[in-house]
């Protein structure tokens, strides 16, 4: 019996290893085909339209949020596109919700479509870490891209996010119109503050008043105590409650500059302040003791509560999305100011979240580089930025005689941004605006874009210019050792507050708190972040 | 059968095996290939532990780590080493002690009902909660347990306590939690072997009992623990197997900041490191580690059983 079973082992250690070869087989002969931009091409036109004498065709992949379809691709402006460049375009549409799997395998596979859409498909990690499959951009840009290489000249920025730690750029960048600069801003109960006959506040100390008539004079009328002044956000507080004691983070990198050099968000002084203050706030009763436990669906349930308003106080992008029918109770106001006095609204002056890096790349599988770039560069002028921002010219955009653009109403019952989305390539893609266009623009200041614009306008004046940036890039090195750390001590740190806030003692542990990040490695982690803002500083 | 058989005649003597029963070998084909499909070939995988992976150039093409045992020496210096491994134990070990023995308790009770009915519907409402998937599970126990609305607390309230404690945020009460609530859905499940290896015992056992005198205690303890030992020794040995794989799902689910030190495991902490974080070769490295640690314990085990009981896997 054991002989057998050995024989059995045998062979199976035999299959193993020919699985192992055959595995080792796929991955080599995949080797990078392509190679820079080819010469002399019969086929291409280098200025004007079209493009390409015969009609030939691209790949392009590009991701969406959950599973928004690809009714963009029918946008009369890429219809029209496709006619005149003679560039047909095969799209390959994929969902977020399973591509950081799907993206692994097309990575290790190589066999990449010729252009990458949108600044979530492929991160600036995915593209050092598999530098080889992506074709540089600069020489296109200098000889096919006039546009973007318009863009680059009139906003430094755009080059900024775009050059890679070997001074190339791999991927371009995109500028959206009309990105409010703040963004989350305080949002309270007016309703209520109304009917207890009080003032919005304005300092942490009035916050803390406000805050504790609501939990205690029933401003929802209902007899019982049900008020909660402040909710978590899924298992944890909406950090912007530190907002009146802390730097700006805007961008959520954990990061904040003090006299001009990144330090750890979760290690500052600003931070304890702050924390001692939601400790104070906690004991009072004004935080909702399920904070750091209550997962989404609860704390929605506590939002939009059938029966009454129950919420007093929070951060928000806007309103209406999260509170749901009570949503006109609520109002945005100013920022709150700290104990030092001062005032401080996250957001960018640039406007939030309007550039980002990553939206466009070509890869070393396309066969004809300088047809990919002329056609990308068709997306950088100013009227196809809105059109695939918001819709075509004739279906959503209404351009008026005097050269201004106006958004039409979405058919009846559809919400305006679900009906952008079906038409355009929305917050994904090659756009860019100039300054003096995104006058031109009038949105209704109503709901979606146009309301957020407009109670954006309460922080603007105490934005925080100085603030850690969103799209640095790290060398391949640096992302070897980052994602751990980043991992251990976000978990450690964000531990430590759950327990600071409902049980107290910042005080008494701070020192023994700072000296643990240090051990898990905080200093190599400001290191490496420090190297890569200065590199920042210096593309030109 | 000569011993010292060299390879050839072994494989010559397999081969007259095969050929005489090649109808029970085509029956265990598909199973085999399966198993190389699904178990063998993935394996060749656990390279990249030892490699420093790079996405475009391949499991095999990328180069070795230097030194080989890199990511192992990165996890044994990690300040996440002793924590996850001591919260994988505690989980696996706690859960193991409660959740054993309680569906063999169960079905000795069960085996007992005189009423067939009665016997029936008690089986199957204490099989029902088994069906309940993870994510409504955790949601369920989230809800019951929240200190505002939920059950718990107004069960507390009832009986006249005020002060309702956080359960869920409560970090000693973590490993608690997860193992009742897994107890309180899977045992009527899991006793289901127990009720039928029960059925197979000898109606004339309890005869010859009953004739000597012995009451339903006795014929408990008599007749049919001892020939319910067997299958609970083999399960447990099997439970060994995958003691250090917890299920991931439901302890993410139940994971918050303020439980995080009692509820941050091994696959959940190679879960954040490896899929969000994508740092394969560090992850499959913790994972490996993860798998060699049960290998020595399922080892150990079956060996000790084979000692005490003649009863061993293999």
């Amino acid at each position: 019996m054991k002989k057998r079973m050995r024989v059995l082992g045998l062979v199976l250690a035999g299959a193993l290893c020919a699985s192992a070869c055959a595995g080792c087989g796929s991955n080599n002969s995949s080797s990078s085909a392509g190679s820079t931009v080819a010469a002399t091409n019969e086929n291409f036109n280098k200025e004007g339209l079209p493009i390409a004498k015969n009609t030939i065709t691209l790949n392009v992949l590009t991701t969406r949020w959950g599973s928004m379809g690809d009714t963009f691709t029918k946008n009369q402006w890429l219809v029209d596109l496709e006619k005149q460049t003679n560039v047909k375009i095969k799209w390959q549409v994929q969902s977020l919700n399973d591509w950081s799997e799907q993206k692994s395998i097309m990575l290790a596979s190589g066999e990449l479509p010729d252009i990458i859409i949108g600044d979530q498909t492929f991160t600036s990690e995915d593209i050092v870490n598999n530098q080889d499959l992506f074709q540089p951009m600069d020489d296109l840009i200098e000889q096919y891209m006039p546009n973007y290489k318009k863009a680059l000249a009139e906003y430094p920025q755009i080059k900024k996010v775009s050059i890679f730690p070997d001074g190339k750029m791999y991927s371009l960048a995109k500028n959206l119109p009309s990105r409010p600069s703040v963004r989350n801003q305080p949002i309270i109960n007016k309703t209520w503050l109304d009917k207890l006959g009080l003032k919005a506040p304005t300092t942490v100390d009035e916050l803390e008043n406000v805050l504790k008539a609501f939990k205690e004079k029933d401003p929802n009328g209902n007899g019982k105590a049900d008020e909660l002044p402040v909710i978590g956000t899924n298992k944890s507080l909406n950090l912007n409650l530190l907002d009146p004691f802390m730097e700006a983070d805007p961008y959520d990198t954990n990061f904040v500059l003090e006299s001009g050099k990144p330090v750890y968000k979760y290690a500052t002084a600003g931070y304890k302040e702050g924390v001692k203050w939601l400790n104070q706030l906690y004991k009072e009763g004004l935080i909702d003791t399920e904070a750091f436990t209550a997962d989404d669906t609860m704390d929605t349930a506590k939002n939009q509560d059938a029966n009454t308003a129950r919420v007093g106080f929070t951060y928000a992008w806007t309103p209406d999305a999260l509170f749901g029918k009570w949503s006109s109770q609520y109002e945005a106001i100013a920022p709150i100011a700290g104990p030092d006095g001062t005032k401080r609204a996250g957001g960018d002056p640039d406007g939030y979240s309007s550039i980002t890096g990553n939206e466009v790349e070509i890869t070393k599988t396309c066969k004809h580089p300088e047809i990919a770039a002329r056609w990308v560069d068709q997306f950088y002028t100013n009227e196809a930025s809105i059109q695939n921002f918001w819709g075509a010219i004739g279906t959503v955009i209404k351009k008026n005689s005097d050269g201004t653009y106006e958004l039409n109403d979405p058919p009846a019952g559809t919400s305006a941004d679900a009906w952008y989305w079906d038409q355009s390539l929305r917050d994904f893609g090659p756009k860019y605006v100039t300054k003096d266009f995104q006058s031109k623009i009038k949105l209704s200041s109503k709901s979606g874009d146009g309301l957020k614009l407009e109670i954006s306008k309460l922080g603007e004046q105490y934005l925080q210019k100085d603030f850690f940036p969103n799209n640095i890039m790290h060398t391949a090195e640096e992302y070897a050792e980052m994602p751990t750390l980043a991992t251990d001590l976000g978990n450690y740190a964000n531990a430590t507050l759950a327990k600071w806030v409902t049980k107290g003692g910042v005080d008494a542990e701070w020192d023994a708190y700072q000296k643990k990040l240090k051990d898990m490695g905080l200093d190599k982690y400001v290191k490496i972040q420090s190297d890569a803002y200065n590199r920042y500083l210096q593309a030109k | 059968m000569n011993r010292k058989r060299s390879w050839a005649q072994a494989a010559q003597y397999a081969g007259g095996q095969i050929r005489k029963n090649w109808g029970l070998y085509l029956l265990l084909l598909p199973a085999f290939i399966l198993l190389i499909c699904f178990s063998y070939k993935p394996m060749y995988g656990v390279l990249i532990a030892f490699k420093d992976y790079h996405n475009s150039l391949g499991i095999v093409g990328s180069a070795w780590a230097d030194p080989w045992y890199k990511y192992f020496v990165k996890f044994f210096n990690s300040y996440q080493f002793w924590p996850t491994i001591k919260n994988t134990l505690i989980l696996s070990l706690y859960g193991m002690a409660a959740s054993f023995p309680l569906p063999i308790i169960l079905a000795l009770v069960i085996n007992q009902m005189r009423a067939k009915r009665f016997r029936k519907l008690f089986q199957t409402v204490s099989y029902l909660p088994h069906f309940i998937s993870t994510v409504v599970m955790v949601g369920l126990i989230l809800i019951w347990l929240s200190p505002s609305t939920g059950l718990f607390s107004n069960i507390c309230r009832g009986v006249g306590v005020q002060q309702v404690p956080n359960l869920m945020g409560t970090e000693s009460a973590f490993s608690s939690l997860y193992v009742w609530s897994d107890v309180w859905q899977h045992t009527g499940w899991d006793s289901i072997i127990y009720v039928a290896a029960l059925s197979a015992v000898d109606p004339s056992l309890y005869e010859a009992a009953t004739v000597d005198g012995a009451n339903r205690w006795q014929k408990m303890c008599y007749i049919d623990f001892p020939m319910l030992l067997p299958t609970a020794v083999i399960l447990l040995i099997m439970r060994v197997g995958s003691i250090m794989s917890l299920g991931f799902e439901k302890v993410y689910l139940m994971q918050n900041n303020l439980n995080l030190g009692a509820s941050e495991i091994i696959s959940t902490y190679v879960y954040k490191i490896g899929i969000i974080s994508s740092q394969y070769s560090y992850s499959a490295a913790i994972n490996l580690f993860n798998t060699i640690i049960n290998l020595i314990l399922l080892v150990a085990v079956n060996q000790i059983s084979k000692k005490l009981s003649d009863n061993s896997l293999w």
